[in-house]
């Protein structure tokens, strides 16, 4: 459903953008926090626009719809004010309501609905700890993939109390959605520090990982582990490599 | 035991009979936990509230908060118990759940716009925090400490209703709330220069209109037109929890000393 995509970058005056009503997406092709509202609207089906914005020089009319700068932020010129929504999960609940088709991601009773929020909250500290090896930083803590793995292991072990095939019941769900993009990227440190997880002790997530990788809007939304894998080294090297999104894997 | 008497190491984890009512682990000065306070009294839901030595918990509170922070809301009707943290998804859950008395708008749009200025005022707490532990206020500078609060004075002004809620508060209103409340303590830790400029947050703070009437033969002032602040001391929810500037301070003081005094009441 993706209509147009357009690439900005840098110093660049505002884009003349399309005034067909149709929502638009800012985005940075890399960014997993960007990836959960892209998942939301592949699940959706929700036509929308893409535009790419350079994080590090920052174009200064991305400003008007993102106040603080941040991606992602959506935009949906087709309402009363042309308002923008930011804040990855905020956008995602928002999505979930608006659209109710093909169905519901989150559930509709406020319990499970609360402890799935409460879980998705949880994997905060995966990312935090995770995240220096994952960007290829050279000062990354001596303990920074224990730590990890010791948060992740709360995943596999909810995992197996619920009992069910994704963290939300027998069909994906949004918890599902909105802590699968670090799991894209995981498999980046196997090429850039051979780091891999232990399929014994995260036997439950590896299975679920496999599923989720199967699932539609997960396919639409996948870069390849290679392109991941190069972006992340490419920061090491000074400015990140944003077009490396666009590299076709021969 | 007084009524906020924190529990903490040692002490037995309190036994309440078996009446279907949830139990807040709270701490009384924690502004977090303030948060939920406001949802379950706006919305008149019965609750009992356990207070925690924060510093040094009671070791039966690793059980019941994952993240051994507080709030933590342990719900009394459900199956097992199940305790919530977080104190944005706790209150998120109440308002589902207790719907009689809607706090956030029902335009699914209008709330998440909301939302994100619930968030954004996260980002304000962080930057507050500062001044509200810093030992020395001198070294602070000229560092404009209000500035993120600037969008909510605009954001009201925008809005043209008495709360951010509309005719009374909502959820934006009551999620900023504690903070505001804090607010009024640094008067006297760090002077009057210190308090929000009724010049600047005309809206959230200015100064209330004052109007002469005549009423039984008595001249009397009375104040109109209040301003956001004033409306929501007036607000039967923030009255249940709240405490003046001049308390706020003092706990704050005993905070900075690393030796808070949670039982102070």
């Amino acid at each position: 459903q993706i209509i147009s995509q357009l690439p900005y970058f840098a110093g660049s005056t505002k884009p003349e953008l399309p005034g067909d009503g149709v929502a638009r997406y800012f985005t940075m092709a890399f960014c997993p926090f960007s990836q959960r509202v892209h998942l939301l609207l592949a699940a959706k089906e929700i036509p929308h626009h893409k535009i790419y914005v350079d994080l590090i020089d920052k174009p200064e009319w991305y400003k008007e719809y993102s106040p603080l700068g941040k991606v992602p932020a959506v935009q949906f010129p087709g309402l009363k004010d042309q308002p923008t929504l930011v804040e990855s999960l905020i956008i995602a609940e928002y999505l979930d309501e608006q659209y109710p088709e093909p169905r519901r991601l989150f559930p509709t009773d406020p319990l499970q609905k609360a402890q799935d929020k409460i879980l998705i909250e949880r994997f905060a500290p995966v990312v935090s700890a995770v995240y220096p090896v994952l960007t290829c930083n050279p000062n990354a803590p001596a303990d920074a993939l224990e730590k990890f793995e010791a948060a992740l292991e709360v995943f596999e072990v909810e995992l197996g109390q619920r009992g069910t095939p994704y963290f939300a019941g027998q069909t994906i769900g949004l918890v599902d959605y909105m802590i699968w993009p670090w799991f894209e990227r995981f498999p980046s440190m196997k090429l850039n520090s051979q780091y891999e997880l232990d399929p014994k002790r995260f036997e439950k997530l590896l299975k679920w990982r496999d599923l989720v990788a199967q699932d539609a809007a997960v396919q639409k939304t996948a870069l390849d582990v290679q392109l991941h894998a190069e972006f992340q080294k490419s920061k090491t090297l000074g400015k990140p490599q944003y077009d490396v999104a666009f590299k076709t894997i021969a | 035991m007084s009524e906020t008497e924190h529990f903490t190491v040692g002490s037995a984890k309190p036994v309440f009979p078996d009446d279907g009512i949830m139990k807040l682990y709270s701490m009384r000065f924690c502004p977090y936990a303030h948060r939920v306070h406001l949802v379950l009294d706006a919305k008149k839901v019965p609750h009992h509230d356990v207070y925690i030595n924060l510093k040094e918990k009671p070791e039966w509170f690793r059980e019941v908060s994952s993240s051994t922070k507080v709030p933590a809301l342990e719900l009394a009707r459900e199956p097992g118990n199940p305790v919530l943290i977080e104190s944005l998804i706790i209150c998120d859950y109440l308002e589902e759940k207790y719907p009689q008395v809607p706090l956030y708008p029902k335009d699914p749009l209008k709330k998440a716009q909301d939302k994100i200025l619930v968030e954004r005022f996260g980002q304000f707490i962080s930057a507050i925090y500062k001044l509200l532990l810093h030992d020395n206020p001198a070294e602070l500078g000229n560092t404009d400490l209000y500035a993120g609060l600037d969008i909510y004075e605009e954001e009201l002004k925008l809005r043209g209703t008495d709360y951010f809620g509309g005719e009374s508060p909502g959820m934006l209103d009551y999620m900023i709330w504690p903070w505001c409340e804090r607010f009024g303590g640094l008067k006297y830790e760090l002077g009057d220069g210190v308090d929000l400029d009724p010049a600047r947050f005309g809206t959230l703070v200015g100064i209330g209109t004052v109007k002469k009437i005549i009423f039984g033969f008595k001249l009397v002032y009375i104040l109109i037109q209040l301003k956001w602040r004033d409306l929501m001391m007036q607000d039967p929810a923030v009255k249940v929890f709240y405490l003046d500037g001049e308390t706020h301070a003092k706990y704050m003081k005993t905070r900075r000393a690393g030796n808070a005094d949670y039982n102070m009441l």
